[in-house]
């Protein structure tokens, strides 16, 4: 199982994660700095705006992970691409991802409270990202369900890709029924014209970058992780194997 | 494909028939959702009347999980599970054939509940074919995903509340599109309910399809 | 309003800082844990878990010449499960 040698050798995966994790720490802070004091205050919602740094990134994070688990799903149930590594991507991107679903909920309802005069609006995207949060979660409760690694594997895998084919409906539906009536949403044209200064849209961006660099270095720490717990699993099967062994050799 | 189908149909029908689970059990169970969100919502007609779509189809989400869960306790009984594997029947059509006994019983148990939320809150019945569509093509799709994720919950231990878990979110549009197909029928405007209902044949088409590629694999893992 | 924004980056990182911890945390236990668990496997030459098997099969006397050790994916179960690169684990349901 020459795969689950790196995890001893430290070296060079180490070394590119701790490299990873500083300029992700380096862009976060650099967009805290530049969001809360650099930036000026927008004309519509004042320092409100400075919200809108953070909060746009970890939606794109969410919807990110999700993307991505639902990927590496399909390439584990596709045969050709079968292989362990897809699995273990998935559950790592999916718990990341419902950290960072959960954050776009609470940091878009900390900006909405303020700005609607509500904690909580049936906007389209934010609706969709609720659904979402919650689907993670049957998802991550699935995979803690105990048994065979692939079999457990395959279950999840699929149950991912039902859940990943409602997320578009569920998207276009509450968009349409939203539509319906006119009501307060969080991409709308006065949004757009909100990052107007300069500065602003690169602090956005920054952001966007800093935060994606945050979501790669969790993914891969809990990808390690999950490898490492399966390396625990199998040795702990092995050692009861050997010892079954020698019980019956020296019965 | 379609004959295992009918034959699996059949048999959880006539299961269904004979024990009368549907009927004694689910049945009241929807009936008590009713008058539970009647006193939830209070006395007055002038708010549950304009609700009644909605709490209608969370009456019908709702029981589809105990139908559903329902479709496989039939099956842990004398391991009829690993019957079923072995039996040698396509697995998609063991798919099409319990969701289908799962449509037959959720028609029926729609057409209770209609009564119901005539009686019990008010709502004035109009737009019939709108009505009668959006419970075909939601049931259809409520029952596709239920057997599918209730094959995936049926071997493990923590079925009970992992169902309800995984299947209310996914049907989560058929909630949404049918209340707002009913709610356009009941206000005496049918037409502006086409969108809805495809939406929910979309739904219907794309969890059917899921399902019979799906089952085979989810079926040996048990 | 400006209690809002504060509020909003505090949440964002503390958490992400939170589960950040967390998750080191996690990783170094489990790396702890493995390593206790093999005091006979040195970091830089990690034998093949696949050899404790085999060796565990050649020990009683082998019927014949032909004492090949099967290779891990005859182990697994069925053929539900590719040998990937990873190579499959020896386990079987």
């Amino acid at each position: 199982m020459s795969s689950l040698q790196p995890t001893f050798r430290h070296g060079r995966v180490d070394a590119a994660l701790l490299s990873l994790g500083v300029l992700a720490l380096a862009g976060v802070v650099a967009t805290v700095w530049l969001g809360l004091f650099v930036t000026p205050p927008d004309e519509f919602m004042g320092n409100l705006v400075r919200l809108l740094y953070v909060h746009p990134p970890m939606a794109w994070v969410a919807f990110l992970a999700y993307g991505v688990a639902s990927l590496a799903s399909l390439l584990y149930l596709w045969p050709r691409t079968r292989a362990d590594h897809f699995d273990r991507l998935a559950g790592a991107s999916a718990e990341v991802g419902v950290v960072f679903t959960g954050l776009t909920l609470i940091s878009g309802s900390i900006w909405g409270r303020p700005t609607w005069g509500a904690w909580w609006v049936w906007d389209p995207l934010l609706t969709t990202t609720a659904l979402l949060f919650v689907l993670y979660l049957g998802y991550l409760a699935l995979r803690r369900v105990p048994g065979e690694f692939h079999v457990r594997a395959r279950r999840s895998a699929i149950a991912a890709l039902i859940a990943f084919i409602d997320v578009p409906i569920v998207y276009f539906s509450v968009e349409w029924w939203r539509s319906l009536h006119q009501a307060p949403s969080v991409l709308n044209p006065t949004t757009h014209k909100t990052y107007v200064h300069g500065s602003m849209a690169w602090t956005l961006l920054l952001g966007f970058v800093s935060f994606t660099l945050v979501y790669s270095w969790l993914v891969a720490h809990r990808y390690r992780l999950a490898k490492l717990q399966d390396l625990e699993d199998t040795e702990g099967l092995e050692t009861a194997l050997a010892e079954r062994r020698a019980e019956a050799e020296g019965v | 494909m379609l004959r295992d189908a009918a034959l699996v149909a059949g048999k959880d029908l006539r299961i269904e028939l004979r024990s009368r689970i549907g009927l004694n059990q689910v049945g009241p169970f929807a009936i008590a959702v009713l008058l539970l969100f009647g006193l939830a919502l209070g006395p007055d007609r002038s708010v549950l009347a304009p609700a009644s779509a909605g709490l209608y189809w969370v009456a019908v989400l709702l029981s589809t999980l105990l139908a559903v869960q329902r479709s496989y306790a039939i099956e842990s009984a004398d391991a009829a599970r690993d019957g079923l594997r072995l039996s040698g029947l396509d697995p998609a059509g063991i798919f099409l054939g319990k969701a289908g006994a799962v449509v037959a019983q959720l028609l029926v148990l729609e057409a209770g509940l209609t009564v119901g939320v005539a009686l019990l809150y008010g709502a004035r019945l109009s737009g019939a074919l709108v009505l009668i569509a959006a419970c075909g093509a939601g049931s259809v799709g409520l029952a596709a995903v239920g057997t599918l994720y209730g094959v995936v919950a049926s071997g493990l231990r923590t079925r009970e509340t992992l169902l309800p878990l995984l299947f209310l979110p996914v049907v989560a549009p058929v909630l949404l599109a049918a209340t707002k197909a009913w709610d356009e029928a009941l206000a005496g405007t049918p037409s502006h309910a086409d969108g809805w209902l495809s939406v929910l044949v979309v739904f219907a088409v794309a969890y059917t399809a899921i399902g019979t590629v799906a089952y085979g694999p989810l079926l040996e893992d048990g | 309003m400006n209690g809002y924004v504060e509020a909003g980056y505090v949440v964002i990182l503390g958490s992400l800082g939170t589960y950040a911890a967390t998750l080191v945390g996690r990783e170094r236990a489990a790396r702890r844990r493995v390593r206790e668990s093999s005091p006979s496997r040195p970091p830089a030459s990690c034998p093949r878990p696949s050899d404790a098997l085999r060796g565990a099969r050649l020990r009683p006397s082998e019927p014949g010449p032909t004492s090949n050790p099967a290779p891990p994916g005859a182990l697994s179960a069925g053929g539900t499960s590719a040998p990937g690169p990873e190579g499959t684990r020896p386990v079987a349901p």
